[in-house]
């Protein structure tokens, strides 16, 4: 397994920017994961790095080696792709080990063979070998595709949403499964998705992509807890994070329609560098706290809507004329719609954001 | 689902299938009358009204093989066969010897019983006129020839006709199935890779490109024939096979690659993506994915191909003449003087649409998929 490097790559369709000037660098043996909506120039980048697009601009190194010019074919990467990944016509046999009868590869037919039993077993497809592809479910198919790459023992695994045609259950099965093979092997993998719930479970680093800029790459955990700007933020978490407008005077935080004031703590001040003025302000719904009594730090509310989750339940209530939060509370939780209800924030946990850049303020 | 089928629905199916039978018996009746036309004699096949039963007869299939020429009209003359036979029959010396005296040819039997009239006098004229015709016709064939010819000779001198020679028929079959096929297999090769570029590739113009391919098709050949004459004989590729050849695939090749394009748009890209990630160059990925998923869609074209081919009947007509003449322009080459010979032409037509059937009968799976392609898709 070998580290990659994309250096400054730009890519273009018909004069649209795809890929905007994109750096970055995945570890050898790290699980990352390009994390953006459609047509933010995830996949783009997947096919820039597997050759099957040639950038316009900008290098690609595999395993340090420069290899920006080089046929797909040469690169020695793996893909899987969301769909028509496996060759029709052939069965699952033939399908694992086509990669290994390419000339570039010189692999005995034992060898050959002894690959694919081994693969097969790994995957738990070994019953399966013999059957014709479009005889197999879609996570069994999925399944063969991830053997496909595996089989070649490449330097790199590319996946292209390989997981989103797949049911729920499926796809949570097979997430688990594919974090475990890649701890096993050792592999260096690049996974993109448009499903946060995927990235922060898998990886060890995410890529939070937009409009083909790189906006973010960190540990989950960092992404989570210190998003870079408005977008990432409102990507990440679900439930989603609550956005509200407010103004900071004094280390007093006013939301925007309300009356509703809270005095921020020093520490969250200094943490802001002590603006002052318009701001965006962001609170994941788990740091909003619900309480019936009110205090000194607590502003009233009215209950909009209680949705019960099973293990929690995920209250919305209305503050001011227009603005909405939800919090998640734990189950237990009864109110009644319009009933009268007091909210705060865990402060450390609050988010500012510039109003026209939608960068943190976060020093 | 089936087991859920109203009795309206059935009723309509019913219509339907009456329908469609209905429609080829309608289809199939030329077939029927050129088939058994090539088997009736010629006068059965000229009757009005048509006979539907009928003796069958090989004379037109014979027909179509040989090239012809009428009988004589027999000749009168008296040789010493004659007389010997005469004498032999008990025709008294002074007769003989007066007969021998007749010794010219007569073309007519008239003017052969006015010359022995005068040779014998009236009297022994009429005791031996019977005979001495008898033996002094000289038929065409003569009894002997005719008992030992093989039985298709005896067919055409039973229609009046004689044998000359074989005809060229079996090698302007031959003429048909070389060009047809030659220029079927370039014309999809080529289609197949022209709309594999148009289809994977970003080509600037792609539209017009297509509809330029498209246009060499929008007039009438008849219109182009006169200058690719001339063009063509400047060259010298009047009467070769080469030149029927590139021109059917000329005219093939705009069909053949938008129905091709159709058959590879379908065809996921990820396929040959994978492929080449996966150790090949895009040419092993074309040939090991995409051919063998486009088989249906080949197979589809070379049937449109070859029948366009194999038909073609105007440019065979005006740029061959002997060597590389195909089938078509060569059977009614066959309407001789007189009435046309529609035994033989019948014959010569069924034996053609022979290597179609068979060719089309062979890719049927893939033509009944490739018709339908699109619509049964999953």
């Amino acid at each position: 397994m070998a580290a990659i490097r994309l250096d400054s790559v730009t890519k273009k369709y018909d004069g649209v920017i795809a890929v905007d000037d994109l750096t970055l660098e995945i570890q050898d043996q790290e699980f990352y994961v390009l994390l953006g909506p459609t047509g933010a120039g995830k996949t783009t980048t997947l096919r820039c790095l597997s050759g099957l697009e040639s950038a316009h601009e900008g290098r690609v190194f595999i395993d340090n080696k420069d290899v920006t010019d080089w046929s797909p074919a040469n690169r020695d990467v793996a893909m899987v792709f969301q769909q028509y990944s496996l060759y029709p016509n052939y069965t699952v046999r033939e399908n694992l080990s086509f990669p290994l009868k390419s000339r570039i590869r010189n692999i005995t037919p034992d060898e050959r063979n002894r690959r694919v039993e081994y693969v097969a077993k790994t995957l738990r497809i070994d019953h399966l070998l013999d059957r014709a592809t479009d005889k197999l479910s879609g996570g069994e198919m999925q399944r063969v595709s991830i053997g496909r790459a595996i089989v070649r023992e490449p330097q790199a695994f590319l996946m292209d949403e390989p997981l989103s045609n797949l049911d729920a259950k499926l796809r949570e099965a097979l997430r688990l499964e594919l974090k475990r093979l890649q701890r096993e092997l050792g592999a260096t993998l690049l996974y993109v998705t448009h499903d946060q719930v995927e990235a922060m479970s898998m990886a060890d680093r995410i890529g939070v992509i937009r409009d083909g800029v790189l906006i973010q790459s960190d540990k989950p955990f960092e992404v989570y807890n210190r998003p870079k700007n408005v977008f990432v933020a409102g990507f990440v978490g679900t439930p989603k994070i609550n956005f509200l407008e407010g103004h900071v005077t004094d280390g007093n935080l006013t939301l925007k329609g309300t009356t509703d004031t809270f005095r921020l703590k020093t520490e969250v001040m200094d943490k802001i560098g002590n603006v002052s003025g318009e701001v965006i302000v962001g609170i994941r719904p788990e740091d909003v706290n619900l309480q019936q009594q009110q205090d000194e730090n607590t502003c009233a509310a009215m209950i909009y809507l209680v949705e019960h989750m099973g293990m929690e339940n995920w209250v919305s209530v209305r503050i001011g004329e227009h603005q909405q939060i939800r919090a998640v509370t734990d189950s237990a939780f009864e109110a009644d719609v319009d009933a009268t209800i007091y909210y705060s924030f865990e402060q450390e946990k609050l988010h500012f954001f510039d109003q026209n850049t939608e960068d943190s303020l976060v020093l | 689902m089936a087991a859920v089928v109203s009795q309206r629905k059935k009723l309509a199916n019913r219509i339907m299938i009456a329908a469609v039978l209905v429609t080829t018996f309608i289809m199939l009746i030329p077939i029927y009358w050129i088939a058994t036309t090539s088997i009736k004699s010629f006068s059965d096949a000229v009757a009005v009204p048509p006979k539907i039963f009928f003796q069958p007869e090989m004379t037109g299939l014979v027909k179509v093989f040989t090239k012809r020429t009428q009988l004589r009209a027999p000749k009168y003359k008296i040789t010493d066969q004659t007389l010997e036979s005469l004498e032999a029959d008990g025709v008294p010396g002074d007769v003989l010897v007066e007969l021998a005296a007749v010794g010219k040819l007569y073309r007519t039997e008239s003017q052969f019983t006015d010359a022995v009239n005068e040779a014998l006098g009236p009297e022994r004229a009429t005791d031996y006129l019977a005979l001495v015709v008898r033996y002094a016709t000289i038929s065409d064939p003569t009894p002997e020839k005719y008992a030992d010819a093989r039985w298709y000779e005896k067919l055409i001198y039973d229609s009046g006709e004689k044998i000359l020679r074989a005809s060229p028929y079996p090698n302007r079959l031959w003429n048909s199935v070389l060009i047809s096929i030659v220029s079927t297999v370039l014309s999809v090769a080529m289609g197949t890779l022209t709309a594999y570029g148009f289809s994977r590739f970003r080509v600037k113009g792609e539209k017009d490109w297509l509809f330029f391919i498209l246009s060499t098709r929008m007039l009438p050949p008849l219109v182009i024939i006169v200058p690719l004459f001339l063009m063509y004989r400047a060259v010298g590729l009047i009467d070769t096979h080469l030149g029927l050849i590139i021109l059917y695939t000329a005219f093939n090749l705009s069909f053949s690659v938008w129905l091709m394009k159709g058959f590879i748009d379908e065809i996921p890209v990820e396929y040959e993506e994978a492929a080449m990630i996966d150790g090949y160059t895009r040419f092993e990925a074309f040939r090991k994915i995409v051919i063998p998923q486009s088989v249906t869609g080949m197979a589809a074209t070379a049937v449109f191909c070859f029948i366009t081919a194999w038909n073609e009947y105007a440019f065979a007509l005006v740029l061959t003449a002997r060597r590389a003449q195909t089938a078509p322009p060569f059977i009614p080459s066959q309407v001789g003087s007189g009435l046309p010979d529609w035994t033989a032409i019948a014959a010569g037509t069924v034996l053609f649409l022979i290597p179609v059937v068979i060719f089309t009968f062979m890719l049927r799976n893939h033509l009944l998929r490739g018709v339908t392609f699109g619509a049964i898709r999953k």
